[in-house]
């Protein structure tokens, strides 16, 4: 098993040396195979037995007909093998999954000529085949199955073709450089030590650049929408000011690690994930307390995109 | 679309019917030799798909059902043949599991098991036919089989076009020509299979003339002769083929013990003729030749009566050189085993023409007058040529000689031959064929089965072996009107046919002359190439001085060569770019020189505004282009192409990107 092991680490390091990781891969010789199937291999017994019939018969019309079969063989190989490359195939940067859950990642795959029953998906997984339209972007999504949190590099893509005769595939490994991360399964937890809850101090209020109520003006920045620019002082030569808005929030949640009954890790993160969805529908503001670390309390997607984020890694 | 893994895909019914529709193009001209009950029980189960997909049934039976079908199927093709080995069982036993096969077809790996397999069972069918047609046909089923394999590999069926795979064909032909012309060969069957034969001729190895009392005249080919410069007119053409030297009052027969005596033949002049025969298989040994062989090749022998003999069995259309010596004379010692063998007359057979031999022999007294009589008494006497003969009794000589007098070559050649040994000349009968056709077309003679003839040879001191046909001393009047062409084109002895009954080539001879030849070319060089001929057409382009593997080494180039050209002109990406795309790409090279690769989802202009944004100095030289492109491009004709194409191109080309 271990040598096997060895054999396959070996083979992939091979494959990973023939195809640097890259966001955008375009198939070429390089890193492309092309092996017979099993029917294949039948087409060949096949084309040994005509070739003995007709030997045997001194027939030379079953000659042609062993020759026409195995030039059908041979073409095969070019053809399949044309039909896969020549495929560029760009990997957009996934949105994180859950564990338990599927990552689904979303290809690009372009073309200047059409393509037929290309698939492609993750080593083991379910294959996706999508016909390619020639100079257009077609899209398809694969997905994978996450059992673990965390952030991973991308494993290889498998991309794949039996087309047109499935006597051969041809296939490359797509070899992607983007990450992406697993949150940990949302559980509710079944008791949420409220008074552990570290909440901030009472009195102090929370202010939060935010959407609701007008604060102030600030020197325009790079970024800043325009919607919000306060057009009247640029008219009256102050140059560009944007107008600021805070949400007051009196009582930011603290979510924090050590609140939990439970000594598992995983259960704690699981039900701080919960917390957090939770919080974030309900549009709140949170913040996380996590062993080495705290995430300061705020408001909106990219936030729980980071405290989610900080689950998965911890 | 998600593609299950394939041992989870099922075959839906369309594709069924599909997959039908191949076994029934695949088997079809099976159908046609095999036996009608075998093609009916092959039939029953692609209709039953047809049937139920129509009444929307699972065709699907119980798995015991299935099994009892199938083994009564091989039952059933046993006690037809009482064997599953040899041709006809064989295949009708393939043929019906083939078409079984489609009841448990569920899965995908089925399917392409049926379908790999189609390419087999259909190449079959030239066990029973080399029909130029039938090839065709292969091609057109080979065609759909690589048809739905695509529509079965493609994710809708609505996508995939008709036209890649007769491209796929077409590409494939030059191809397997060269594997058919340069892919070695082995000279003989690697083991023999049963049954090989087919129905010979009708040129049998014994001759019993009072038997017969109607002789076909097949018009089917019985061989070709190709002459390395044209004959001369005078010659003859006897085509020697066997010589029947035992008589045992009935039937005439290859006599084995002289056959093996030595042969001594003196040249008059060298005359020489060099042919080559291609001879249609007879399932015998024996080889037609003119006389006299001298040269012949290696696998044919010379046997001491003057005939070739091939060392095996004609099974499949052989080819032989052969040098014949017309005026050649052999023969001239007469072994005593000879000479007695063919003077020997079974006791009481025909002894009125015995009798009368011997009286009518003393009025002339010399071998040759009472020949000439002979011939002169067939040519006079109400002696009639036909090929319904009345049946003869048991002494068919006298039967014919003095009461019937109507007969064919047989019954002449075997009554004079008998008179000559009565009067003590030694004679015997040659048979083989007589005449022969020339196609202009193919600038060949074409020998059919009914000009198979009969003849004699009597030997005399000094002269050796001689020959005499009595069919043609008969008078032209007496000849079956049916006959007259043939017998015409033989010559006659002693009249020669009125002007006005020789038939004019008419167009219809030209056009059946044309069909011979395209027939010959095809067997020639499609049914009757093999290991020899090959090598034969290797000198011809003098390859066989190149040794062995160089020469495989130069075939497999070729051959590389034309995957390689087939290769590109399938990929379909060499597109044509007209004038605009040629300088906008140079363009793009341009800049790409420069590490600013447009990518794919980029279009002109976004990609300049991004080559901009770190070189915002270039815009000057950029900007003018990519407006002239857009308006070359995307705008209404305004009758300013050229100029604004020529502004374009002189841009494209000064633009020099300093870093």
């Amino acid at each position: 098993m271990s040598i096997k092991n060895a054999f396959l680490n070996k083979i992939e390091v091979w494959q990973k040396a023939r195809a640097p990781r890259a966001n955008t891969i375009a198939l070429n010789q390089k890193n492309t195979y092309i092996f017979p199937t099993r029917y294949g291999f039948l087409l060949l017994l096949t084309v040994i037995l005509m070739g003995v019939g007709a030997t045997n018969y001194q027939n030379n019309l079953i000659f042609v007909a062993t020759f026409l079969s195995m030039t059908i063989g041979l073409l095969a190989i070019l053809l399949t093998y044309n039909n896969l490359v020549g495929l560029t195939i760009a990997c957009h940067p996934p949105k994180p999954a859950f564990c338990h859950e599927n990552l689904r990642l979303s290809l690009t795959v372009y073309s200047k000529k059409e393509h037929y029953a290309i698939g492609v998906g993750f080593k083991g997984q379910n294959i996706q085949t999508l016909d390619i339209e020639s100079e257009s972007e077609n899209r398809q999504e694969i997905s994978l199955p996450c059992q673990r949190r965390g952030e991973f590099l991308l494993p290889k893509v498998q991309c794949k073709t039996y087309y047109p005769f499935g006597f051969l595939q041809a296939w490359s490994w797509l070899f992607f450089d983007t990450h992406y991360i697993v949150y940990p399964t949302p559980i509710e937890p079944d008791s949420y030590n409220a008074n552990n809850a570290g909440r901030g101090s009472e009195n102090e209020e929370m202010v939060r650049v935010g959407t609701e109520d007008y604060y102030g003006l600030k020197t325009y920045q790079k970024g800043d929408s325009l919607s919000r620019i306060h057009w009247k002082s640029f008219a009256s030569g102050k140059g560009l000011q944007t107008k600021q808005f805070v949400d007051y929030q009196s009582n930011p949640y603290i979510f924090d690690f050590d609140a939990f009954e439970t000594r598992d890790t995983e259960k704690r993160l699981s039900y701080l994930c919960y917390l957090c969805l939770q919080a974030n529908k309900d549009n709140s503001v949170f913040g996380l307390q996590l062993p080495g670390q705290m995430i300061e309390p705020e408001q909106g997607d990219e936030h729980l995109h980071r405290c989610l984020t900080a689950l998965a890694k911890l | 679309m998600l593609i299950l893994p394939e041992s989870q895909r099922i075959i839906h019914a369309p594709t069924k019917l599909r997959l039908v529709v191949i076994q029934l193009l695949v088997l079809a001209p099976l159908y046609l030799f095999i036996p009608l009950i075998a093609s009916l029980i092959s039939l029953a189960p692609l209709l039953w798909v047809f049937y139920c997909s129509y009444r929307n049934y699972s065709p699907k039976l119980n798995r015991w059902v299935l099994s009892a079908i199938s083994i009564g199927a091989a039952i059933y093709v046993f006690v037809q043949f009482g064997t599953f080995r040899g041709k006809e069982a064989g295949v009708s036993l393939i043929v019906v599991m083939y078409s079984l096969k489609i009841l448990e077809s569920e899965k995908y790996r089925d399917l392409n098991l049926l379908i790999t397999l189609g390419f087999f069972v259909h190449s079959m069918v030239f066990l029973f036919t080399e029909s130029f047609f039938v090839l065709g046909y292969m091609f057109f089923a080979y065609g759909m089989i690589v048809y739905h394999l695509m529509i079965f590999n493609s994710v809708s069926a609505k996508r995939v076009s008709w036209k890649p795979s007769v491209k796929l064909l077409a590409y494939a032909l030059p191809i397997v020509i060269v594997f058919f012309l340069f892919f070695p060969r082995l000279p003989g069957p690697l083991w023999r299979m049963p049954n090989q034969s087919l129905a010979g001729s009708g040129f049998s190895d014994m001759m019993t003339p009072g038997d017969i009392n109607s002789l076909n005249l097949l018009d089917e080919p019985a061989f070709r002769v190709r002459f390395d410069k044209p004959p001369p007119q005078s010659i003859q053409f006897y085509w020697r083929g066997l010589v029947f030297e035992k008589f045992d009052g009935l039937s005439w027969s290859v006599s084995n013990l002289t056959r093996k005596q030595p042969l001594d033949f003196q040249m008059k002049s060298d005359n020489l003729l060099t042919y080559s025969v291609s001879l249609e298989p007879t399932q015998q040994r024996w080889l037609f030749a003119l006389n006299a062989p001298v040269e012949f090749s290696e696998a044919a022998t010379l046997l001491g009566d003057m005939t070739l003999t091939s060392q095996t069995r004609i099974t499949d259309r052989v080819r032989y050189q052969v040098t014949s010596a017309p005026n050649v004379q052999y023969g001239f010692n007469l072994p005593d085993i000879v000479r007695q063998v063919n003077l020997a007359i079974p006791k009481d057979s025909n002894p009125l023409s015995v009798q009368w031999a011997r009286e009518q022999y003393t009025r002339f007294n010399s071998d040759k007058g009472f020949i000439d009589f002979l011939l002169q008494r067939i040519n006079t006497e109400p002696y009639y040529y036909t090929l319904t003969p009345p049946i003869m009794r048991e002494n068919m000589v006298d039967d014919f000689w003095f009461e019937k007098q109507s007969g064919f070559c047989e019954h002449y050649a075997s009554s004079v031959t008998l008179m000559l040994r009565a009067v003590g000349i030694p004679a015997r009968i040659v048979v083989g064929y007589q005449g022969g056709r020339y196609n202009q077309v193919g600038d060949y003679f074409l020998i059919s089965q009914k000009d198979a003839h009969a003849w004699l040879e009597y030997w005399s001191q000094g002269n050796g072996w001689t020959r005499i046909d009595p069919t043609a001393a008969i008078d032209p009047s007496r000849i079956d009107e049916s006959l007259l062409q043939e017998v015409e084109s033989r010559g006659f002895l002693f009249d020669a046919l009125p002007e006005a009954m020789k038939l004019e080539i008419g167009t219809f001879d030209l056009l059946e002359q044309w069909v011979d030849s395209v027939n010959s070319f095809w067997q020639e060089w499609v049914l009757d190439f093999n290991q020899s001929r090959q090598w034969d057409f290797m000198s011809f382009l003098y390859l066989d001085k190149i040794p062995r593997p160089y020469l495989y080494l130069i075939v497999l180039t070729v051959i590389g060569f034309l995957f390689y050209y087939i290769a590109r002109k399938f990929r379909g990406e060499t597109q044509k770019l007209d004038k605009v795309g040629e300088a906008y790409l140079r363009f793009l090279r341009k800049l790409a020189r420069e590490k600013f690769e447009k990518k794919p989802s980029e279009g002109c202009l976004s990609f300049v505004h991004r080559v901009l944004e770190t070189r915002p100095e270039w815009r000057d030289k950029l900007m003018p282009i990519v407006r002239d492109y857009h308006a070359l491009r995307y705008r209404e004709s305004l009758g300013t192409e050229g100029v604004v194409y020529d502004r374009f191109k002189r841009n494209v080309s000064h633009l020099k990107l300093d870093s």
